[in-house]
């Protein structure tokens, strides 16, 4: 008898993990997420993108019940996670439903997709990225974006909240561009990176522990702007753009 | 008038009534000079299909000179007279035409601003299609250029209303920067800050304009506060580099 109870207890708890993970096959895509709050992207070697809830989803109130959540996008719980996807062929289009907080979203990403990453709220909350070789669009308002063991390509901005990066390794295969109008900058890559770095401040200051190199811009001059220029590291290689509007850019090797 | 000078005459509408119908009594007697004529008829249809192209006011200015000084010169040499065939008239007549189209695209690739030249199908296809990091790239080489050419800039504003990507919408924005002193990507980036919702792409418009000391600025970014519905983060910019532009004036 008591086998039986831990039996059922476990056939629960299966049950329960199921419903707090939604999965789509395939390694390559499309992944746009759309004014979701607290979200994790972290890279997997996997031939799926998963989507799973941080804790426990979040339950709708008491009085709700008989009721389901409406909102003027017309979004229904599609995943059993809380969240709505639209699927356009090999494109995943993810919108939230509900305006509560709850819990955080985490993203196991294929490096055969791109990511394209939208929030304009205030309860956006610090957008994590680990491990990611997928390419990424990230534009955010409030959020701070922290990377880490990313490669680019990628382009992030985020209006008021600052931006962390520390890269595995620098791709050179395109454009790298990081840029917060408010906050700082901070990026972190490793000693043989190639990469011609642009930097720009408004009203801020640079600083690295890089040597760099600094090319003249073709009329035999060097421009000595200390709001806007380029830095070679290691020669040059991929366009890697450093910018912050009112505070400081911080560039550092590994 | 010979035979060849008469079919020209013809065609240009210059016989007078008599003569007109005697030609084409002539026409339905001769079946050969039925053939001269229609020969002649091609080659001025042919001559018509090089266009009609209007010259730029920059185009009509330098030829203007030309004349000028070719004129000046011609009043201190002794005209002399030729006595050419008609089909060598009509020659003649086609290379003046020929060379005037041709002079007329040249005059106009010495402004500041080339309006013939074709954008390249590669650029418009990775701009329009191209992964986000391949759009970018594309806008980046652009910026490059010493002037931006108008086509290139339509393809531009079209990056910068329709990209799906605030990210490279800002990309197009900035390469603009680079090119504000023209008064056609000034006048579409001040419309786009108005037209466009998107913060950060409105927030660069806004320094870019300030960073060019534009006379306008002042006034469009005043008209932008009285709206209700402007993002914070637009506003404090607004306010900010009106500031900035009351120091500079």
């Amino acid at each position: 008898m008591k086998n039986l109870y831990l039996i059922i207890c476990f056939l629960g708890f299966i049950q329960l993990s199921a419903q707090e993970n939604y999965t789509i096959d395939g390694a390559t895509g499309e992944l746009y997420i759309s004014e979701i709050n607290k979200v994790t992207l972290v890279g997997t070697n996997d031939s799926k993108l998963t989507v799973e809830v941080d804790g426990k989803l979040y339950e709708q109130p008491d009085k709700a019940k008989g009721l389901k959540l409406i909102n003027p996008g017309g979004y229904t719980d599609n995943t059993g996670i809380g969240l709505n996807v639209n699927k356009d062929g090999n494109s995943y289009t993810f919108k939230r439903i509900s305006n509560k907080k709850g819990n955080r979203y985490i993203f196991h990403v294929p490096k055969g997709y791109h990511v394209h990453y939208e929030s304009s709220s205030y309860n956006a909350g610090t957008l994590h990225i680990n491990d990611v070789e997928a390419e990424l669009d990230v534009s955010a308002n409030y959020n701070r974006v922290e990377l880490s063991g990313v490669t680019g390509p990628m382009a992030i901005h985020s209006v008021y909240g600052g931006i962390e990066a520390k890269f595995a390794s620098v791709s050179q295969d395109g454009p790298i561009s990081l840029y917060s109008v408010y906050s700082d900058v901070d990026v972190s890559v490793p000693s043989n990176t190639k990469a011609k770095f642009n930097l720009k401040v408004s009203y801020g200051d640079v600083f690295s522990d890089i040597e760099l190199s600094y090319p003249d811009s073709g009329d035999g001059y060097k421009h000595l702007n200390a709001k806007k220029f380029t830095g070679l590291m290691n020669g040059g290689g991929v366009d890697f753009t450093l910018k912050s509007g009112y505070n400081n850019v911080y560039l550092r090797k590994i | 008038m010979n035979r060849e000078e008469k079919i020209i005459a013809y065609l240009l509408g210059e016989l007078d009534p008599k003569d007109e119908i005697q030609f084409e009594t002539s026409l339905q007697n001769d079946p050969e000079l039925q053939l001269e004529l229609d020969a002649y008829k091609n080659s001025l249809d042919a001559l018509d299909k090089v266009g009609n192209e209007l010259p730029s006011s920059h185009m009509a200015s330098n030829f203007e000179s030309f004349l000028s000084s070719e004129i000046e010169k011609s009043s201190t040499s002794k005209p002399k007279i030729i006595q050419l065939s008609a089909i060598k008239w009509m020659g003649i007549a086609a290379s003046i035409l020929l060379a005037g189209f041709f002079l007329n695209q040249f005059m106009n690739s010495d402004s500041t601003l080339n309006q013939v030249e074709s954008i390249n199908p590669e650029w418009m296809q990775t701009v329009s299609t191209g992964k986000t990091s391949e759009r970018i790239q594309a806008i980046n080489e652009v910026s490059q250029e010493t002037n931006l050419d108008l086509n290139v800039l339509e393809a531009i504003k079209d990056v910068v209303y329709n990209d799906q990507s605030s990210n490279v919408r800002l990309a197009a924005v900035e390469s603009l920067g680079n090119y504000v002193h023209q008064s056609e990507v000034k006048e579409l980036l001040i419309e786009a800050l108005q037209n466009i919702e998107t913060p950060i792409v409105k927030i660069e418009i806004i320094n870019i304009l300030t960073q060019n000391k534009d006379e306008k600025a002042k006034d469009t970014f005043e008209a932008m506060l009285t709206k209700t519905d402007l993002n914070d983060a637009v506003r404090n910019e607004l306010h900010s580099n009106i500031r900035k532009l009351e120091q500079i004036y």
